[in-house]
C-alpha cells in the first residue's frame, strides 16, 4: 500500500477537472465550480428535497469529479427558486438562501443568453414565451418590439425557466452555467 | 441469554428499519413531489390565471400570484405547509435529515473538511450526534446501523449453505490493518486531490445513492430520453457492491467490514475509549470458545478486553452460557494479562 501512494499523486493530476464533459446548472446558492467540487460529498439530498425534480445526480458519463455532484438540466426542467436544497444541504456547497426576493436575487447559476438568429420575436413573430417564464420579469429580461427578450446580465440569475419554457427547437434562449461564463467571456475578449 | 437473545432481535429491528429508510425516503420524496403538484394545479385553479401561455408547472407559479394580492404572503411558510409533511425523514445513512436534525456520516465530514481545508458550522453540528455516540458506544454504526453491513450479514449466510451443497469456499484472514491503511491512504489523496472521493468506495453511501437514483430512473420525467443515464451509475457502482459481496462469500467472512471499510476504520479510531464495553469475568469462564466461533468480527471474547475491532454488536452474549460475558459501563481501560494471552493460542485455528 506505501508504494500506491507515490504512484498514485501523477495520476491525480489525470482527474478530469477542465470541461471535459458537458456542463450543466448547479443548484442555487453553489459558488464557483472548484469551490463546490471541494465541498459536496454528493449525499444527494439537494435531489432528494427538490420539490420541482430538476435537480438531478450526475452519473458516471460527468466523469470522476462529477459523479453523484447535483446538477440541473434546464432545458428539461428549470429552477424554480425554491431554495429547499440550500436549506438541506450539509455542507458549505450550498450557501444557505431564503426564497424571498432579496434571496432569489443573490442566486448566481448561469447567465442567459438569446440566439437572435433563430428566436421567433427578433424574425417578427410575436412570441415572449420566455419573459411570462421569468421569475424576475423586468429586471433580469425585458421586452423590446414584438416581445423581443433582452437580458440583463446583472440580474439574471440563470434559473433556466425561460430555457425549459422555449417554444423554438432548438432552444433560442440558453443559460450559460457560470463555469462556462468566464470561460466564454475569456474567449470573446481573447477573439477581440 | 434470553435477554442477549431480544438484544439480537432489536438490533436486527433497527437495522432493517434504517434499510428500510434508506430505502423508502427517495420514493417518498417522490410521492412529495406528486402532492406538490397537486398541490400547485389546485392553487392555480382557485387564482385568477394570467399567465396561461406558461408551458411548465410550478410552485413558483402560484407564489407569484399570490405575492401580487397579499403583501404579507410569506412563500417560506406556503412551502413549509405544501411539501413540508413528508421531508420530515429524508436522506440516507452517508446524509440524513430527520425531523429537522442533520445527521451527517463522520468519514463524509471528515472528507468534506479534508478535501475544502474548511470545516462549515452546519457539517460540524450534522457530525456532532453520529461523533458523540460513537465516541461512547464504540462501532455500534457498523453493527446496528449500517445498511451495507445488514446485507452482508444476510450474503453471509450463503458461507454455511454453499460448502454443503459441494462448492468449496475459502477462510483468508487478511490484516485488520488494511482498514486505516485504506482510510489514511483515502483521506491524503482526498486532501492532495482536493475531491471528496471516499464516498464512491463505500458501501453505505452507494447503497443510498443507489436507490436514489433507481427512484429517479422509476419516475423519470425531468430529463429527456437520450439523457438517461440513472442506468449507467446504477451498473457502475453497484457492479463494486456486487463484487464486494461475491468475493466475500468466496474468500473470507465478513471481508470488507474485518479488513477493507474506512468507515469502519474511522469508528473504530473514535471509538477506542468507549464507555461500553464487552468484557469477561474470567473467574466464570469455561473456555467454551463458542463466543469465539460466533463472533461476525473473528475477534476473541474471551479476552478482557475485545479491542479497537469490537462493534458491540453483542452477538457473544447469546452464546455464552456460564454468563462470564457482559457488557460493562467501564470508564478505565483494562490491563490484558499474559495468562489470557496464552490461552489464545489454540483458539486461532478456530477462529474463521
Amino acid at each position: 500500500m506505501g508504494a500506491v501512494i507515490p504512484v498514485f499523486f501523477p495520476l491525480l493530476e489525470l482527474l478530469p477537472k477542465g470541461s471535459r464533459f458537458k456542463k450543466f446548472l448547479r443548484p442555487p446558492g453553489a459558488r464557483s465550480e472548484e469551490e463546490f467540487l471541494r465541498d459536496c460529498i454528493g449525499c444527494g439530498q439537494c435531489a432528494n428535497v427538490c420539490p420541482n425534480k430538476c435537480i438531478t445526480l450526475y452519473g458516471l458519463e460527468g466523469g470522476l469529479e462529477n459523479l453523484a455532484t447535483p446538477k440541473i438540466n434546464a432545458r428539461a426542467k428549470g429552477c424554480i427558486l425554491c431554495m429547499a436544497c440550500t436549506q438541506v444541504c450539509p455542507t458549505r456547497a450550498l450557501d444557505k438562501l431564503e426564497p424571498t426576493p432579496e434571496g432569489r436575487q443573490a442566486v448566481a447559476m448561469g447567465t442567459a443568453f438569446v440566439s437572435e438568429d433563430i428566436c421567433y420575436s427578433f424574425a417578427g413573430r410575436t412570441c415572449g414565451v420566455c419573459y411570462h417564464a421569468c421569475p424576475l420579469p423586468g429586471k433580469a429580461m425585458t421586452l423590446g418590439l414584438f416581445e423581443q427578450p433582452h437580458v440583463h446580465a446583472e440580474h439574471c440569475v440563470g434559473c433556466g425557466l425561460c430555457e425549459q419554457a422555449c417554444v423554438h427547437m432548438p432552444q433560442a434562449i440558453r443559460v450559460v452555467p457560470k463555469d462556462n461564463l468566464s470561460k466564454t467571456e475569456a474567449e470573446k475578449a481573447a477573439v477581440s | 441469554m434470553k435477554k442477549a437473545k431480544a438484544v439480537q432481535w432489536l438490533r436486527r429491528a433497527v437495522q432493517a428499519g434504517v434499510l428500510l429508510m434508506v430505502l423508502m425516503a427517495p420514493f417518498m420524496a417522490q410521492y412529495r413531489v406528486l402532492l406538490a403538484n397537486n398541490e400547485i394545479e389546485n392553487l392555480r385553479q382557485q387564482g385568477k390565471s394570467n399567465l396561461s401561455n406558461r408551458i411548465y408547472l410550478t410552485i413558483d407559479d402560484s407564489i407569484r400570484g399570490r405575492v401580487n394580492k397579499n403583501p404579507s404572503y410569506n412563500s417560506a411558510t406556503e412551502r413549509e405547509k405544501i411539501v413540508g409533511k413528508l421531508e420530515r425523514l429524508q436522506g440516507n445513512t452517508w446524509s440524513a435529515k430527520i425531523f429537522g436534525i442533520s445527521l451527517t456520516d463522520p468519514l463524509g465530514g471528515l472528507e468534506s473538511v479534508f478535501a475544502s481545508k474548511t470545516a462549515s458550522q452546519s457539517l460540524l453540528v450534522g457530525m456532532l450526534v453520529p461523533m458523540l455516540a460513537t465516541i461512547l458506544l464504540g462501532r455500534v454504526f457498523c453493527s446496528w446501523m449500517c445498511p451495507a453491513g445488514l446485507i452482508f450479514e444476510m450474503t453471509d449466510r450463503l458461507r454455511y449453505f454453499l460448502p454443503r451443497i459441494g462448492i468449496p469456499l475459502r477462510s483468508i484472514s487478511f490484516s485488520t490493518l488494511n482498514k486505516y491503511t485504506l482510510l489514511s491512504a483515502g483521506l491524503v489523496i482526498v486532501f492532495m486531490a482536493g475531491l471528496p472521493l471516499l464516498g464512491y468506495f463505500y458501501p453505505p453511501a452507494i447503497l443510498g445513492r443507489e436507490v436514489h437514483q433507481a427512484a429517479d430512473v422509476l419516475f423519470y420525467e425531468a430529463m429527456p430520453s437520450t439523457e438517461a443515464i440513472g442506468p449507467l451509475v446504477l451498473s457502475g457502482a453497484l457492479l463494486f457492491f456486487v463484487l464486494i459481496i461475491l468475493i466475500e462469500v468466496a474468500v473470507a467472512k465478513r471481508m470488507w467490514c474485518r479488513y477493507f471499510c474506512p468507515g469502519g476504520a474511522l469508528y473504530a479510531l473514535l471509538g477506542w475509549r468507549r464507555v461500553f464495553r464487552i468484557g469477561n469475568e474470567t473467574s466464570r469462564c469455561t473456555h467454551c470458545v463458542e463466543c469465539v466461533k460466533v463472533c461476525p468480527m473473528g475477534l476473541n471474547p474471551m479476552k478482557p478486553d475485545p479491542g479497537l475491532e469490537c462493534d458491540n454488536c453483542l452477538v457473544c452474549l447469546t452464546t455464552c452460557e456460564p454468563g462470564s460475558l457482559s457488557l460493562n459501563l467501564r470508564f478505565k481501560r483494562v490491563k490484558i494479562e499474559p495468562t489470557i494471552s496464552e490461552m489464545e493460542k489454540p483458539q486461532a485455528k478456530i477462529a474463521c
